[in-house]
Order: C-alpha cells, then sequence, then structure tokens
C-alpha cells in the first residue's frame, strides 16, 4: 500500500512524459529541420540574386550607398538572404512549438501567420517608397538644375521627403499600427508643410509676385534672356 | 512576317515605280519654310549629274502642321534650262508619307530606308530639310563616291561657323575620332551618302529604332556602324552648312542625352571593335574645299556659365558617384572664375566625358540621369571654347579641335584602364 502511494507521482510523471516526449522530439526535429531548410534558402537565395545582378541594380539605384552610409557591412543580396533566414527559422519555432499543444503559443502563431503577409507588404512599400523617393528627387533635381532654377536644390530634398514620408505613412497603416492617429498626423503634417509653403512664398514673394506680374501686364517688350543662335548639334 | 511600317499608298507607290538606282530621303517637321529650297536643289542635282539612272525622292514627315508634305509634292524645278544643257530626260518620282513610331528623326530615317530597300537602290542620299545652304551639287558629293569608287558610306564635311555644331566640336568628333581610329570630322553631319548594301545593313536590327537611335541619335548610329562594321568611309566637302535652327521646341538637355547616349551605348555594342584602336587616321576626301563666310553666331556666353555653375552647387550629391575628388574640387575651383576668364581645360574635359562613359556602362544610376546631369558641365565647356576661341580665325579654331582630339586619344587608355 504504501509502495503504491510512494510511487503514483512517478507513474504519473512517466505517465506525463511518455505524452509530452515524442511531443518534444517532433519540437526538436522540426527546429533543428527549420533551421536547415532556412539555411538551405539563405544560400540558395543569396546565389540567386547574385546571379540576376541584384547587388548591381541596388548599387544602381543608390540602395547600396544608402546601407553603405548606415554602416551595414553586408551586400543587399546577403541582407536578403538573412531575413529569409530568420523568418524560416521563425515559422518552424511556431509551428514547433504548436506541436507542445500550448494554448498561448498556438494563438500567438496563429496571429503571427495572420500578421505575417501585412508585415512583408509594409517592408516592400517602404522598400518601393525609398527607391521611388531618391529616384524622383533626383529626376526634379537634374531637371531644374538644367532649367536654371535656383532653389532646385530645396526643392529637391522637399519632394524626396514628402514621398518618403507619404511611403511611411502608408506602411505603418498597413501594419495597422494606431492607424486614425497615423493617418491625422500625415493629414495634419502636410496640411501644415503646404500652408506654411503658401505662407512664406506670400510673404516673402510679395514683392517679386508684384514685380513678375507687373513685368507681365505691362509687358515693356525687354527680352528676359539674351539671344543665344548657337546650334549645339 | 512582321508587320510593315509602310502604308498600303506607299507601297502602291514601289510597286508602280518598280526601282530606283538612287534615292534620296528627306525628313522633315514643319520644314515649309525651307523645304521647297532643299526639294529645289535635290531635284536639280538629281537630273543633273545623274540624269541616266532612275531617282525617287521620298519625304518622310513626322506630322507637320505647316503642309511640308504638299509643299514637297507641288515644288518642281521650274526652269531646268538654267541649270543644265541638255533638257532632262526623267521626271522627279516623289514618295511622300509620313513615318510611323517613335517621333524622331530616325523613325523618319527608317521609313526612308525601308522604301529605298524595296526599290533595290544602288545608292541613297539623306538630306536635313532645314538646310538653307545646300546645292545641286551636294547630290554629286554624296552619290558619286558610292556609284563611281566603290565607297559605302560618304560623311559629309563642311565649312560651318566656329560655333556651329558645338555637341560635334567638344563630344561627338573627338570621342568618335579616338574609339574607333578614323578622322571623321562631322560624324553627325545630317547628310549622308550610302550604298545598298550598307542600306541593308542598317535594316538588320530593327530593335534599335526603339532606342535613341528613333530621334537625334541616328546620325552617330549610322556613322559608327558603318565604321566598326569595316564598310569604305570616306566624306565629300559640301561648301557652308548654313539651317535653320534644330527643332526649337526640343531642349539641349534632351538633344544632348540623345546624341551622347547613342554614343555610349554604341561603346558597348562595338567594344571589339574600338578597344584595339590606339591611332587615329585620315579617310578619304572628294570634293574641292574652299572657304566661305558663314552666319554669325549670337552666344549667350553668361547664360552658360551661369548653368554650369548652378550644375556645380547643386549636382555634386549625382556627380559623386562616379567623378573622383580631384575632378570635383577641380569643378569647383574653376567655377569661382567670372564669365570672361571663365576656362575648363581640355584635359578635365575628356576626364569627364571618360567618367560619363564609364558610369554609363557600369550602370552606376538612371543612366538618363547621369547623361542629364552631363548638361551643365557640357555648357561650360562650350563657353571655355568660345572664350578660347573668341578671336580665332576658322584654321585657329579647327586648331583647337584637333588639340582637344589628341587628348581623347591620349587619355584613351584609361577609359580603357577602367572599362572591364
Amino acid at each position: 500500500m504504501n509502495l503504491i502511494l510512494s510511487s503514483n507521482p512517478f507513474v504519473q510523471f512517466w505517465e506525463e512524459l511518455k505524452v509530452l516526449g515524442p511531443k518534444v522530439l517532433v519540437f526538436l526535429i522540426i527546429v533543428v529541420l527549420g533551421f536547415i531548410l532556412a539555411w538551405i534558402l539563405k544560400v540558395a537565395i543569396r546565389e540567386i540574386l547574385k546571379g540576376v545582378r541584384f547587388d548591381t541594380l541596388c548599387y544602381r539605384i543608390g540602395l547600396s550607398t544608402a546601407l553603405a552610409r548606415a554602416n551595414v557591412r553586408r551586400t543587399p543580396s546577403e541582407i536578403i538572404g538573412l531575413i529569409l533566414y530568420w523568418v524560416v527559422i521563425f515559422l518552424f519555432l511556431l509551428v514547433s512549438l504548436s506541436t507542445l499543444n500550448v494554448g498561448a503559443v498556438d494563438q500567438m502563431a496563429a496571429s503571427f501567420l495572420v500578421y505575417l503577409p501585412r508585415f512583408l507588404i509594409a517592408v516592400l512599400v517602404l522598400i518601393f517608397g525609398y527607391l521611388l523617393a531618391g529616384f524622383v528627387g533626383r529626376a526634379i533635381l537634374i531637371a531644374l538644375v538644367n532649367a536654371q532654377v535656383k532653389s532646385a536644390k530645396p526643392i529637391s530634398v522637399a519632394v524626396h521627403v514628402l514621398i518618403l514620408i507619404l511611403f511611411l505613412a502608408m506602411g505603418i497603416e498597413q501594419l495597422g499600427i494606431a492607424k486614425g492617429v497615423v493617418i491625422a498626423t500625415f493629414s495634419i503634417l502636410l496640411g501644415g508643410v503646404v500652408l506654411a509653403l503658401a505662407i512664406a512664398f506670400g510673404l516673402g514673394g510679395k514683392d517679386m509676385a508684384k514685380d513678375f506680374l507687373e513685368k507681365k501686364v505691362k509687358s515693356t517688350g525687354e527680352p528676359k534672356k539674351k539671344p543665344d543662335d548657337i546650334s549645339h548639334i | 512576317m512582321p508587320r510593315s511600317i509602310l502604308n498600303k499608298e506607299v507601297r502602291e507607290k514601289v510597286k508602280e515605280y518598280k526601282k530606283a538606282d538612287i534615292v534620296v530621303g528627306i525628313p522633315s517637321y514643319n520644314n515649309a519654310r525651307t523645304i521647297p529650297h532643299v526639294v529645289r536643289a535635290v531635284s536639280a542635282g538629281l537630273v543633273k549629274y545623274f540624269s541616266k539612272y532612275n531617282f525617287v525622292l521620298i519625304n518622310s514627315d513626322g506630322g507637320s502642321k505647316d503642309g511640308t508634305p504638299n509643299l514637297v509634292k507641288e515644288t518642281a524645278v521650274e526652269d531646268f534650262d538654267t541649270i543644265l544643257i541638255e533638257h532632262p530626260i526623267h521626271l522627279i518620282n516623289k514618295i511622300v508619307t509620313p513615318y510611323h513610331g517613335i517621333p524622331g528623326k530616325g523613325s523618319a530615317f527608317r521609313t526612308i530606308f525601308e522604301i529605298a530597300h524595296l526599290l533595290e537602290a544602288k545608292a541613297c542620299a539623306v538630306v536635313d530639310s532645314d538646310l538653307r545652304s545646300i546645292t545641286p551639287e551636294w547630290m554629286e558629293s554624296l552619290i558619286e563616291p558610292i556609284l563611281f569608287h566603290g565607297f559605302d558610306f560618304v560623311a559629309p564635311l563642311y565649312q560651318r561657323h566656329k560655333y556651329d555644331g558645338t555637341i560635334t566640336n567638344s563630344i561627338v568628333y573627338p570621342l568618335t575620332r579616338a574609339l574607333y581610329g578614323k578622322r571623321i570630322r562631322q560624324p553627325i553631319g545630317g547628310e549622308f551618302g550610302f550604298s545598298g548594301e550598307m542600306l541593308s545593313h542598317f535594316l538588320k536590327n530593327k530593335k534599335v529604332y526603339q532606342t535613341d537611335v528613333a530621334r537625334y541619335g541616328i546620325d552617330i548610329w549610322m556613322t559608327t556602324t558603318s565604321v566598326a562594321g569595316g564598310f569604305k568611309v570616306c566624306q565629300s566637302f559640301l561648301g557652308a552648312k548654313i539651317h535653320n535652327p534644330k527643332d526649337p521646341g526640343a531642349d539641349l538637355s534632351s538633344m544632348l542625352s540623345q546624341v551622347v547616349g547613342s554614343v555610349f551605348n554604341l561603346m558597348e555594342t562595338h567594344y571589339d571593335s574600338w578597344s584595339g584602336v590606339t591611332d587615329s587616321t585620315p579617310v578619304p576626301e572628294f570634293g574641292f574645299k574652299f572657304e566661305v563666310a558663314t552666319d554669325p553666331v549670337r552666344v549667350n556666353l553668361e547664360g552658360m556659365v551661369e548653368s554650369f555653375k548652378y550644375g556645380v552647387s547643386d549636382l555634386v550629391s549625382v556627380w559623386d558617384r562616379f567623378l573622383s575628388g580631384d575632378v570635383l574640387s577641380e569643378l569647383n575651383r574653376i567655377s569661382s572664375y567670372n564669365v570672361l576668364e571663365f576656362r575648363l581645360p581640355a584635359e578635365l574635359w575628356v576626364r569627364i566625358v571618360y567618367d560619363f562613359s564609364l558610369a554609363f556602362h557600369k550602370n552606376i544610376m538612371t543612366r538618363e540621369h547621369i547623361l542629364r546631369s552631363l548638361t551643365p558641365l557640357y555648357l561650360g565647356r562650350t563657353a571655355s571654347f568660345v572664350n578660347e576661341t573668341m578671336e580665332s580665325s576658322p584654321p585657329e579654331v579647327e586648331e583647337k579641335i584637333e588639340n582637344l582630339c589628341q587628348e581623347f586619344e591620349k587619355q584613351k587608355g584609361y577609359l580603357l584602364s577602367r572599362w572591364k
């Protein structure tokens, strides 16, 4: 009787271990498999991207320079390989944890899987916004300099920043973080900038506008530019 | 079978004419003021020098709104007796057609090439429609080397004002000469003669007509293609080139980017042809050279220097991706000069052009941005050239250009060492 009483917790433990043991084993196997698959995918994607000259493309669009400025020593193809590596490991970890049948973990895994596509879209939106802002900013800068516009640099920087803010707001909205607050902040910020610019131009350029209109209305006939007959081609 | 770019009316005309020994093409866009003179000069030249041959005159128009095509149809040489000893045997056969594709001179040329090819032309010539100085003799100069001397490509040689054709003088001529080793003085002159064989070669790769070759890049593409293809090339003296300004709507930056972009693209295509060339040689010349007066050209020197200064102050963030620190600091130093003492030395200019070509080749950034950011530097170099040659006679100006060419040849090793 005494023996039965004292062995009961051990039996119980043994019984639980018999149930949990295979689950832990499956958990470990899935984690190890995850690491192996993640490593294979990392190497494969890195080599594929190198093969299609992804790094050259990133250099061309200025992404590599931005990374270098941020003190990132890895190449863009290595970074994408690394992101993929950790995403795969994380996914495998979630799947493996679900084998343990822990309620909280299951719930977390489910909500993460729902959230993952939104997160990836947000990252893509931010990358696209960064590239577009760089491209448009530079195109505007060159066009304005060629047109001999005096404030070419501030205008191009303003356009660059506005595009970045727009895409940042889009990215944050995609993540679903404080939706209302982000939209309101963005609207107030943009509205404020436009109003500030309007006031600044209005006050600062009052005389200039007056001169311009006077010249237009009076039309003195004085040529705006010096004559140039040079035929470049 | 690929769809023809020629409309039904044109194809019927080709059927009617069957064959032509000589085809002369005139591309046009709103050239009502000058095209009647060009058509008269071409017609008279063909009748005067090639009366024993069949010839067709083609006008390929880009949708003119000033009645240019109608003027081509209606224009005739009223009195051949004043220019001919014998009466003409031939009437002037004309094909007047709009062209299709990207709007530009290259697309107009492509239509001319296609028609000439169908007509099995032995010799062709193309002349611009904005010319005011063309004479009937230009036809003889452009076509005779093809028909009677076995040449495949005739480039023009003109007497031009020292400030006319500055893209040619500061970039295209010296660069193509240093690259391909042939001293073709007007590689983008606009008036060319070429053989039937050359014509077939021009039509081999139709994809090029989807690039800047369809626009202002056509001239340098034709010249480079003939030189790199090993065809027999010569140049013919035509006299003075006086013309109306090129398409006033086209801005300098686009024009420069199309021409220079075509040169840089051709460097990629023909690397094997230019990489082994170490010096340059003259090409055979036809025609009797003589001095002629050209129209005076007004230059806005202040505007050009100002544009250069804007570039140096604002475009450093673009240029520092492919111009070295010493070049940038030199540009910075130069930008402090006043208008009359402004100089951008030949050595620095050559280095800049080669660095731009390397940036284009290595795709350092969007190619259009690389090309368009060259405009302020080009204007700086042009201002410097104007200052250097303000009091110079035509031979002295030629000497300056010759020195620039030699500098391009001298620094070619720098380009080659960084190309791969």
